[in-house]
């Protein structure tokens, strides 16, 4: 199968390069999305192999992933991985979430930390991902056990279905969104999120990012 | 007429010639010309006329015609933000497709691998 990761980076020259590295052996061609750095995270990237699309200003993560996704569909990609760029997930929980799509129809692999592993998971940021999961819940109608993970995966006839308007963090919950919608079938899949001192920064989101989700999903429903 | 009278009354008379100009110069379609305009049509009736505002404020129930004017403006103020949102939110998806437009225009190949060795690719 036609693999492609898609990596949006922000600011991460530090762990861009090594996250290049370790997902290339799983995937036909890795995309790396420079939202707009400052920090050379776009040719650390080029340096690990990495094909970079170049966002002139930062538009956010939802934006980033779009472009590549709209890339990677237009290379003639088959599937379709979303990873992150600042070392939190695994490469090896790539090949069974790819797996666990079903190969020329709509379908789409969620990764879960809580099937899985969450190491050196903060309580704070357990209780807003608990939270999420009843978000998700009560406004998509989807019951998942990890409701904002960024480690997904989907088929081509999968993304041909789904339209994805979000710029930001709320991208995640219109993922859900978009494939009740689009009625394409999902499943979760264990998966490990380390989290550290670096990719605990937190700075890029603001303050209350839960809050900023929520403001985006009202606003961004509002607008055709 | 009391100085606030001539005051504000001046005020809305520049306003008007302002819509008039944005009008003429298609800035403004004509329903939003009369809706600006009738909503400052109503500030100066009720500028020239208070006992017109403490007659609307009886008949929806509020004790005093200031009081209905502070509503009213507190309600389309928050209209206006509620439309700035939406317009900003619009802008921002346009911005979003044209950058992305222009990154995939300009898509950078990574470097090519050196000559005999080939890429591992697992499925």
């Amino acid at each position: 199968m036609k693999v492609f990761i898609i990596i949006p980076a922000y600011q991460e020259s530090s762990s861009v390069g090594a996250v290049v590295a370790g997902v290339r052996s799983y995937a036909e061609s890795v995309v790396v999305v420079d939202d707009g750095s400052t920090d050379g995270t776009g040719e650390a990237a080029r340096a690990a192999g990495a094909l970079v699309l170049r966002h002139m200003v930062n538009r956010g993560y939802g934006a980033a992933l779009t472009t590549g996704t709209a890339y990677a569909l237009a290379q003639g990609a088959e599937a379709v991985v979303h990873f992150d760029a600042d070392g939190q997930f695994e490469p090896r929980d790539i090949p069974p979430l790819v797996s666990a799509l079903s190969v020329g129809r709509p379908s789409a692999a969620l990764g879960s930390r809580f099937l899985g592993r969450a190491v050196n998971l903060p309580w704070l940021r357990r209780l807003t991902l608990k939270l999420a999961v009843i978000f998700t819940w009560a406004v998509s109608g989807v019951r998942l056990s990890d409701a904002h993970n960024g480690l997904r995966a989907f088929t081509r006839e999968a993304l041909a279905l789904m339209h994805w308007r979000q710029d930001r963090m709320a991208f995640s919950s219109e993922v859900i969104d978009e494939l009740v919608r689009a009625k394409i079938p999902w499943t979760e899949v264990p998966v490990t999120v380390r989290y550290t001192a670096y990719s605990q920064q937190g700075s890029k989101q603001g303050k209350l990012p839960a809050l900023k989700i929520v403001k985006d999903l009202f606003f961004g429903r509002l607008v055709k | 007429m009391s100085l606030i009278q001539f005051i504000i009354l001046a005020a809305v008379a520049i306003i008007w010639w302002r819509l008039y100009a944005r009008l003429r110069s298609g800035e403004l379609t004509w329903l939003e010309f009369v809706e600006w305009f009738a909503l400052w049509l109503g500030v100066a009736v009720i500028v020239l006329v208070p006992e017109v505002a403490s007659y609307l404020a009886a008949w929806v129930g509020v004790g005093r015609g200031s009081d209905l004017v502070v509503y009213l403006a507190l309600l389309l103020v928050f209209y206006l933000l509620f439309k700035i949102f939406i317009r900003q939110e619009k802008l921002a998806r346009q911005l979003t497709s044209v950058v992305r437009g222009l990154a995939l225009k300009e898509a950078s190949p990574p470097p090519a691998p050196s000559r005999g060795s080939k890429p591992e690719v697992r499925p």
